[in-house]
């Protein structure tokens, strides 16, 4: 069994970012892009945390992964990528509040947080009520499919995403193989991605979530 | 087909695909689009689950990201090589070229230096070459033709160091330069001064040395 686990291992998180790094180091942009959908919204409610305009958040947090792309030589993987990012957007948030001439508000934030900050974002300031509707859509959308799902699916998603158990906790828990969990988990994301997708889809609505 | 991959995405972002598949997976979503957006979708899903109690806008910049690092890798290289590459070629050659001519001037200094510095610094080793015996010492130099003759006057050159010159008794030893059975001296000059600070630990490059 243990041998098995050691020739079939699994790639980790971490080993993930860094495939992706590695690709992204020899200027594969659309592999840095996959980091960027990755992490965006965790590093977006890193700079929430100091700058409270939705917009300016978002130049900012763009601005933060542009500064990744270019830092990307320098990474050595010493440290996990989501910890080196956070230290980034921290360092682009204040220096972005510097040269706005305005004061740096919640300075408290250090680097140890970032392993587990799950970045939540800190109440925003909405340009128009038009975001604000569509950010809900969007939130409504996704909980009314989780709300849909057979049982079982809903509680192999709810254990993953909001208590961030393991597979094999899951299994454990559910009374169930591993198989099985990561079969219920897909269903249940590809479930919700389907009911997202023409909200999602709309040009329109698209465009104005990014701008 | 596309099912097994977004159930493969699924598995990778838990970290729950194994090395190779995931490598693979990896390489085949930053070129197909499909994919790609799957992996994007989940990733929102994901963070509309753990963020449920914060009223937090939701973001999506990749596209802006990769739109802007797109347009400034397409303007980049051609300024590199516009500009770096010339850069390179106008302003090395004449410094390479300046750096070797000042190399040789000092080394030329330098040996003349050495050669006149004082005649307690300069041993004068004998050695001979018969004109008629065929010798061929190695590790000797020949000076001057004229130290040929026992009775031919040697004249130090004019002096470039800035160092006195020579007292006159220094400056006769010069011809008390000892010939052996009239034969014309080959002389090896040993620098004792170069070759005690090479001993001595103090010297400036061994302390520079220990700084580095």
């Amino acid at each position: 069994m243990n041998n098995k686990q050691v020739v079939n291992k699994d790639m980790s998180e971490k080993e993930i970012d860094l495939e992706l790094v590695k690709q992204a180091q020899k200027g594969d942009i659309k592999a840095f892009e996959l980091l960027v959908q990755r992490y965006q919204q965790k590093v977006g409610g890193v700079v929430s945390k100091l700058i409270k305009d939705f917009h300016e958040n978002q130049d900012v947090t763009q601005e933060v992964f542009i500064k990744v792309f270019k830092a990307l030589p320098k990474f050595r993987g010493d440290s996990a990528f989501y910890t080196w990012i956070y230290r980034i957007a921290i360092n682009t948030a204040k220096n972005h509040l510097v040269a706005k001439g305005r004061r740096i508000q919640n300075s408290d934030i250090e680097p140890s947080e970032a392993e587990s900050y799950a970045g939540g974002y800190e109440k925003q300031n909405f340009d128009t009520p038009d975001q604000e509707y569509q950010r809900q859509e969007v939130e409504k959308v996704v909980h009314d499919s989780i709300d849909g799902l057979p049982d079982d699916l809903k509680q192999a998603i709810i254990l993953r995403e909001v208590d961030g158990l393991s597979y094999e906790e899951i299994a454990e828990k559910m009374d169930c193989p591993i198989g099985t969990v990561r079969s219920r988990i897909f269903r249940a994301r590809d479930a919700v991605d389907n009911a997202l997708k023409p909200l999602l889809n709309n040009t329109q609505m698209r465009e104005n979530y990014v701008r | 087909m596309s099912d097994k991959s977004n159930e493969q995405i699924s598995n990778l972002m838990d970290g729950e695909l194994e090395v190779n598949a995931s490598k693979f997976l990896l390489k085949r979503m930053a070129s197909d689009e499909t994919l790609s957006k799957t992996w994007d979708n989940y990733h929102l899903v994901k963070s509309v689950l753990q963020k449920e109690s914060t009223a937090e806008p939701l973001i999506d910049i990749a596209a802006r990201v990769t739109e802007q690092l797109e347009s400034e890798k397409k303007r980049l290289p051609q300024q590199t090589t516009e500009v770096t590459k010339p850069q390179i070629n106008r302003w090395l050659k004449p410094i390479m070229g300046l750096g070797i001519a000042a190399s040789v001037a000092f080394m030329s200094v330098t040996m003349l230096r050495n050669q006149q510095i004082d005649g307690g610094n300069t041993t004068v080793i004998e050695n001979t070459m018969a004109q008629t015996e065929p010798t061929s010492p190695i590790l000797q130099t020949n000076i001057n033709a004229s130290f040929a003759g026992g009775d031919t006057a040697l004249v130090p050159p004019p002096s470039l160091s800035r160092y006195p010159s020579l007292s006159s008794q220094q400056q006769g030893n010069f011809n008390q330069i000892p010939t052996y059975n009239s034969q014309a001296p080959y002389i090896i000059i040993i620098n004792k001064s170069a070759a005690k600070n090479a001993k001595n630990p103090l010297s400036p490059i061994k302390n520079q040395v220990i700084s580095d």
